[in-house]
């Protein structure tokens, strides 16, 4: 009887441990505009970035708006193909189709870029594009471990 | 009799006039870097008197237009045009423009998606519904090709385009300028090639009775380039650029 109980409050005890773990991973604010802001001034960026509006946002990725609750996109002159994509999504599950529009668009911005300007290619294929809970990220910058850094701080 | 006379001698005299400045305008060698002087803009267009046809083609300054006017608009080109939809504030037309769109690409490419959900060439968008006004920027990414050619190209895009919106204006958009870093460091890349370039294209524009926009003079500083400070490669925009873009075709339409 005493094991059996034993065996029972240790289960529990690492369900608690387990369930904190995985809360904790799912809950990191992010204050989108710091990002954005600390991201360009890293020195990650090479190319003049400005910011587009949510109609642009959803019509470059083409995510629905109602997946998206918050976002700073910010855009290059078109000589590269950095960009700063920063999205909050409404639920986990809108994070995840956003991600795979983020994807997409690495792709396509690879071919439209693989003889354009083809310096470029390797920049999309270092990019930052993930899922962080409801967060999803797409960076392409001159230098991700820079943009990299900003994220890590941020995410803290 | 005698005043009739009179008219028709001063209409030959106008003719020789915009004769020998259209020669006055054509591109020489670039200059030095030394010597360096603004680039001549070829751009400019002979005065309404001395060139009927021609000034018909351009389009005059007036009272800004608000946003409204550009509801029954579609923008299509390259990727300046693409800058164009991101930083304008032009968001209630249609656009369609891609990286590295050509004039032949203009017909051949299928890299706009079409209202039916599939891919298609800008011609094809061009024709899927009935446009008020259509914009057209293309010309940078082949500026290496033959004058004639390209020319030549456009223009029977344009055919396409006049015979599925006959009702429209079309605005044939100039080349736009480079910095002067770029234009002394490539002889494709320079002002005179663009001079060059847009000088055919005007005339192409008054041939097909499309109005001409010169971006040139809308966008180049007071040296005849672009600023150095509104691009990185010499070629693409900064967001203030395409605003100052922007506020030109408002002040600028038919």
């Amino acid at each position: 009887m005493k094991r059996t109980v034993s065996i029972i409050l240790a289960l529990c005890v690492l369900t608690l441990i387990f369930t904190g773990c995985t809360k904790k991973a799912g809950t990191v604010e992010y204050n989108l505009k710091t990002l954005s802001s600390d991201l360009q001034k890293s020195g990650a960026f090479s190319d003049i970035l400005g910011e587009i509006d949510q109609k642009s946002v959803s019509t470059l990725y083409g995510v629905a708006s109602a997946d998206v609750s918050d976002c700073v996109v910010l855009c290059s002159t078109g000589a590269t193909t950095e960009e700063i994509g920063l999205f909050k999504c409404a639920d986990a599950d809108a994070a995840a189709r956003v991600l795979k529009a983020a994807k997409a668009r690495i792709d396509s911005q690879k071919e439209a870029y693989q003889s354009y300007a083809p310096a470029e290619i390797p920049k999309l294929g270092d990019a930052i594009v993930r899922q962080d809970g409801v967060y999803v990220f797409y960076i392409v910058s001159a230098d991700t471990a820079k943009a990299q850094a900003v994220l890590d701080k941020q995410g803290k | 009799m005698i005043m009739i006379l009179s008219l028709l001698q001063q209409s030959a005299c106008s003719s020789s006039i915009s004769t020998a400045k259209a020669s006055e305008n054509q591109p020489g060698a670039s200059p030095s870097a030394d010597t360096a002087a603004p680039p001549a803009s070829a751009s400019v267009p002979p005065s309404a008197s001395e060139s009927p046809e021609v000034s018909k083609t351009d389009v005059p300054e007036k009272t800004a237009a608000d946003d409204s006017y550009f509801s029954d608009a579609a923008f299509a080109g390259n990727s300046l045009v693409d800058g164009f939809r991101l930083f304008s504030g032009l968001s209630g037309c249609a656009y369609y423009a891609a990286t590295s769109m050509t004039v032949a690409g203009a017909s051949s490419k299928a890299a706009i998606k079409l209202d039916n959900g599939q891919m298609g060439t800008i011609v094809q968008a061009l024709s899927q519904k009935p446009f008020g006004k259509i914009y057209i920027l293309l010309g940078i990414n082949e500026i290496g090709s033959n004058t004639s050619a390209f020319i030549d190209q456009y223009g029977k895009m344009l055919d396409t385009i006049i015979a599925a919106q006959p009702n429209c204006k079309i605005y044939v958009m100039s080349l736009t300028p480079v910095s002067r870093t770029k234009s002394e460091s490539s002889d494709t890349y320079s002002m005179s090639r663009i001079n060059e370039y847009n000088t055919a294209l005007h005339k192409l524009a008054a041939d097909k009775a499309c109005y001409y926009l010169d971006l040139v003079s809308a966008l180049a500083g007071p040296d005849g380039y672009l600023p150095a400070d509104e691009t990185t490669d010499g070629v693409h925009f900064a967001p203030k650029t395409y605003q100052k873009w922007c506020a030109y075709l408002k002040t600028h339409y038919v």
